[in-house]
């Protein structure tokens, strides 16, 4: 049987009500439904997911909503006590360079939507760097002490799509396919 | 390091990190957020750049390239 039935019968159960399971299972073969089960788990899924943040040997790796981009930006000088940002972007024109205060990143960034939304970004807070290559794709490089950081940013991006969430690994991922959140530590 | 050349080696690491996630992101996705950022890149480094900032930017690639090779024998001693 193909990959694709065995997510698919997954996906189907995981909908049904525990009289339905029942009904189901009546019609079905029990042991080979917990064997395709097992198949469909270790079948990479295609497609963007809502939501996924996973650590990297150098950070974050994210995908968010990008209509979360600007707030969850704009949170990332608190998180990492940096006091400026120096932005670059680089669009079908060429490129464009901008520093100043922190306290002033939501502000140009509602001024400079298509930046983040379908340019090549790159912001610098401090040590640490981001880019984005627009539609909420994002990759965070932390330096220093990156294991707390990249928790408390982590819970802030899942937290700013809805999630409620507390890391406490080293490693770990979480994705958001269908409103349902999945994470692995 | 200039910041274009900065940029653009970021955006090989952020393909990179593409390859290894649980899921396979769609062809457009890959398209948009990395390729086009990267093409523009290198654009621009040989546009604007120096014989420097080129040979920055094929370090900041062999940089990433070792990193992912390091961490691919980490994985395949389990």
């Amino acid at each position: 049987m193909s990959s694709a039935i065995a997510v698919a019968l997954t996906e189907l159960l995981d909908r049904l009500t525990i009289e339905e399971k029942r009904e189901f299972a009546r019609l079905i073969d029990w042991e080979e439904f917990q064997r395709l089960r097992v198949e469909a788990a270790s079948v990479r899924r295609v497609g963007d997911p809502k939501v996924y943040v996973r650590t990297t040997p150098d950070g974050l790796s994210l995908e968010l909503p990008v209509g979360k981009v600007p707030a969850f930006l704009s949170s990332l000088p608190g998180i990492l006590s940096a006091n400026t940002v120096a932005i670059f972007v680089q669009d079908g024109d060429g490129s464009q360079e901008w520093q100043g205060p922190a306290d002033e990143l939501a502000s140009w960034l509602a001024a400079h939507s298509a930046a983040w939304r379908d340019g090549s970004l790159m912001i610098e807070f401090g040590p640490h760097t981001l880019v984005s290559g627009g539609g909420g794709c994002l990759s965070l490089t932390l330096t220093g002490r990156a294991g707390s950081l990249r928790r408390t940013i982590a819970e802030q991006a899942l937290a700013l799509c809805g999630f409620r969430h507390t890391f406490v690994g080293e490693h770990f991922s979480a994705i958001v396919w269908e409103d349902r959140l999945e994470v692995q530590e | 390091m200039k910041k274009n050349v900065k940029s653009t080696v970021s955006f090989f690491r952020l393909l990179i990190e593409h390859s290894q996630k649980e899921y396979e992101p769609s062809p457009e996705h890959i398209l948009k957020r990395m390729l086009l950022p990267l093409c523009r890149g290198f654009s621009e480094i040989v546009a604007t750049g120096t014989k420097n900032d080129a040979w920055e930017a094929i370090d900041g690639f062999a940089q990433e390239c070792r990193k992912l090779q390091s961490e691919e024998m980490r994985h395949s001693r389990g």
